[in-house]
């Protein structure tokens, strides 16, 4: 799941940033609104994030003799609240990142926003859901699954675009190679096949021990239903625009042409680029038609921001 | 307190046999191991300290920035010239070191060509694809491999992130090295008793993440109430002035920077 | 019963044990003594197959326990059943829901009925003193309570050898004494008892031998109760530990 860098453009991976931003901005508020009622809030970040870690690191058995490991983001967003652990995860990826070797440092955007957002997000709603009808374990195993399978989506997603989005003009992918067609499977198949179950067993079984042990230290949703409608309206504006951030820098490009694209890439590259050294035909005109580089970069950010500045304006009215 | 001992006490115990299962309790003890190696690494006798030619704040910029021109360029001339770089670099890392650096190198970066190898049924010409790939995991790897978490916090500091985030990355690195004892000695505790065929794994692992959640949040509880006895208003101290040189460094790298990008376009 | 020879650990920042020789015979009540990190722990680490010597060789009742014996599941999980070890840390030890739990979780691996597994938890909790903890969850126990615990649920496994790393610490006179007790009962029953302990004024009536460490990793005195007592000197220097 942890995306490493070079598959994704840095357009893509500026995108994923700034989306980062406004989120990462909301939780620091919604945490520190936490903070009155549960003070040890600032200190448990860190070191959720630390547990976070060794999560992530942690070799789960599976059938078949081979291990794979759980990401914990439905479960800590149980225990700390979707805020909080939004803030931890997005700390773990950070370490894993810059320190650790796993996922990429460009990439650590759309590595938190799979991971540190959809992940904790989803799983809580579940969770929520699941409160409500008096069937809390179902409701954080429904979170779980869906919640892995969603993010994997994310990013098969995010992966899968990048032929279209970043591509010589003979239409030779320049980061990801594969297309949607590709990334979307490979990475649904094993998510809902295999990690999606290792983290929904994870998820359950910690979650049935604390609940047993040391039921009052599980995080507490504000009772009021206001903030139940800002949660989910922010909830579903986030699974909206994650595709629309990427399309807006796709159109950024100016080439918009999915199936053309596609097909080329399907089929086989110009002779002169299977030959090895005929570098000036590989790289020389790699130009994006009607944009600069980095003008579609910027462009792009500014879109994403100013789309997550006015989603955070109507909801700010509402409250 | 009886002191007479019940008899299955004093007579051997019946053991289970024939079981065998490859054990991911040792497994995951020896991840765990290896993680901790890297909070005592200033005490290993096998590495040389390393020289620091530049201050941390300036090497983290060069790794970004060395690391964007990798993914923004599709320039052959650029890759080259950033591998030569990186070779002399690389020339000047203690023979320890640079195993250390080339074997992680080769690790992921197998793991990376074997993503990309079934591209090469699609006749995509992916040489590129994986020469950048493969360079950019040699610049991280050689960043994370020289580089001690105290430096990345000065880093982080230098280039005026906030107090708190420093604070919580600060935090966040104590805690990993004490709840990754903390968890390396539960799993020793499961296996010392581990003398048959243990129940299901994942209730067990369930139990072991409860308590070291539960770990969690004692830490978290201590930590901040020693905050509070320490009269903590969440300022950290404060960074040490960058001296002129740090700046001059600052300029030559956008410089290089500014000049490698154009030169790449 | 344990047999130690020219037994070295380096571990990447030093030696953690310097060339030990040591023979303990089954039954033997040893009392491991020394300034900290001066390789106790780490000479319990090797013994109970948690780590294996970097050179040098240990033998467990005449068989030597390498990397390559401890490799076989079955015959790492036989040194587990036959050497016990409490923890200096028993918060890291109990991980179960309840005290019940936490002492059956060895036992419901062996080839053991369920009343029988009832009946040694129940005997286990008598020894232990800790009868009325029965359906605690064993986190939010004191200190003291957990200490009883750990040794309950090591015991309950019916270990030859029992490791204890600092078993009086944080302990109640009196609760110090009743292990004391239960240990020496123990070991009259043939059991085999290293501890490691700080406290030579507590241990000094019940320990029969003493191995004490030097900061250099080294064995620095091995000497019997008896030998010990025409030793006043000594005796000053270990209380001082």
């Amino acid at each position: 799941m942890h995306i490493p860098d070079n598959y994704l453009s840095p357009a893509t991976c500026g995108v994923m940033i700034t989306a980062m931003a406004p989120i990462w901005t909301v939780s620091v508020l919604k945490v520190k609104a936490q903070i009155k009622t549960k003070k040890e809030t600032v200190p448990l970040i860190g070191v959720a994030a630390a547990l976070a870690f060794l999560i992530m690191m942690f070799n789960l058995p599976i059938p078949g003799g081979t291990t794979a490991h759980a990401v914990g983001g439905a479960l800590l967003a149980v225990l700390l609240g979707p805020w909080a652990a939004c803030l931890a995860l997005s700390l773990t990826l950070l370490l894993q990142a810059l320190l650790f070797g796993d996922g990429g440092v460009l990439a650590f955007g759309a590595n938190a926003f799979n991971m540190a957002v959809i992940m904790p997000f989803v799983g809580y709603a579940c969770f929520q859901i699941g409160q409500r009808l008096h069937h809390e374990k179902i409701g954080l195993a429904v979170g779980a699954y869906l919640g892995i399978n969603l993010a994997a989506l994310t990013a098969g997603i995010e992966l899968g675009l990048q032929p279209l989005l970043a591509h010589t003009s003979t239409g030779v992918a320049l980061y990801c190679p594969y297309g949607l067609k590709i990334t979307i499977p490979a990475m649904l198949t094993a998510h809902l096949l295999i990690a999606g179950w290792v983290e929904v067993l994870f998820s359950v079984f910690v979650y049935q021990f604390i609940k047993k042990a040391a039921p009052t230290t599980l995080y507490q949703a504000p009772a009021t239903a206001k903030s139940f409608k800002v949660f989910y309206g922010l909830l579903i504006g986030l699974i909206v625009l994650s595709p629309l951030g990427l399309l807006a820098s796709g159109t950024a490009w100016g080439e918009w042409n999915n199936h053309e694209l596609a097909q080329r890439l399907h089929t086989a590259a110009p002779a002169g680029m299977t030959h090895g050294f005929h570098f000036n035909a590989l790289f020389s005109d790699y130009a994006i038609h009607g944009l600069s580089l980095p003008l579609g970069y910027i462009l792009s950010a500014v879109t994403a921001v100013l789309i997550f500045a006015v989603a955070m304006r109507v909801l700010q009215h509402e409250h | 307190m009886s002191t007479k001992l019940p008899d299955w006490l004093t007579t051997s115990t019946p053991l289970p046999t024939g079981h065998q299962q490859r054990h991911f309790l040792a497994q995951n003890m020896q991840r765990l191991e290896r993680l901790l190696q890297r909070f005592s690494q200033a005490n290993d006798l096998a590495r040389p300290p390393l020289k620091h030619f530049i201050a941390p704040q300036h090497k983290l910029l060069a790794v970004l920035g060395v690391i964007l021109l990798l993914s923004l360029n599709q320039n052959i001339l650029l890759l080259w010239l950033l591998l030569l770089g990186d070779l002399v670099i690389l020339l000047l890392l203690p023979p320890i070191y640079l195993r250390q650096v080339l074997r992680q190198t080769a690790v992921t970066g197998a793991f990376a060509i074997l993503l990309i190898l079934p591209s090469l049924l699609l006749n995509a010409n992916v040489a590129l694809f994986a020469a950048k790939t493969l360079l950019i995991l040699l610049n991280l790897n050689y960043y994370r491999t020289t580089t001690t978490f105290n430096q990345v916090i000065t880093a982080l500091q230098q280039l005026h992130c906030p107090n708190s985030v420093i604070f919580v990355v600060d935090i966040t690195l104590i805690y990993l090295k004490m709840l990754g004892e903390f968890l390396l000695q539960l799993l020793q505790a499961v296996s010392l008793r581990t003398v048959g065929k243990s129940k299901h794994p994942y209730q067990m692992i369930g139990l072991l993440f409860g308590t070291l959640y539960l770990k969690t949040r004692d830490y978290a509880l201590d930590l901040y109430a020693a905050m509070e006895a320490r009269g903590f208003i969440g300022v950290y101290p404060a960074a040490p002035r960058t001296r002129q040189r740090d700046q001059l460094y600052l300029l030559l790298e956008v410089t290089v920077f500014c000049f490698l990008f154009l030169l790449g376009r | 019963m344990i047999t130690l020879d020219q037994l070295t650990y380096a571990y990447p920042s030093g030696l953690g044990l310097d060339k030990i020789n040591l023979q303990i015979k089954r039954g033997e009540f040893v009392c491991f003594m020394g300034p900290n990190g001066c390789g106790k722990s780490t000479l319990f680490n090797i013994l109970s197959g948690l780590k294996v010597a970097s050179s040098g060789t240990y033998a467990f009742q005449q068989t030597t326990i390498d990397a390559t014996y401890l490799k076989n599941a079955q015959q790492r999980q036989r040194l587990h059943q036959q050497i016990g070890v409490v923890f200096q840390n028993s918060d890291t030890q109990l991980f179960n829901l309840t005290v019940a739990d936490e002492v059956a979780f060895g036992l419901r691996q062996l080839p053991l009925a369920e009343a029988e597994i009832e009946r040694r938890v129940n005997d286990c909790l008598v020894l232990t003193g800790c009868r009325q903890l029965r359906e605690r969850v064993p986190y939010h126990l004191s200190g003291g309570e957990k200490k009883r615990v750990a040794l309950a649920s090591v015991l309950a496994l019916n270990p030859d050898v029992l490791i204890l790393d600092e078993p009086l610490n944080g302990l109640t006179p009196a609760a110090q004494h009743e292990i004391l007790a239960l240990l020496t009962t123990l070991q009259q029953a043939g059991k085999t008892i290293l501890i490691a302990s700080h406290d030579y004024l507590q241990i000094k009536t019940s320990a029969h031998r003493f191995v004490v460490f030097n900061e250099q990793h080294q064995i620095a005195y091995d000497i019997d109760r008896t030998s010990l007592a025409t030793k006043p000197e000594l005796q000053k220097e270990l209380a001082l530990l």
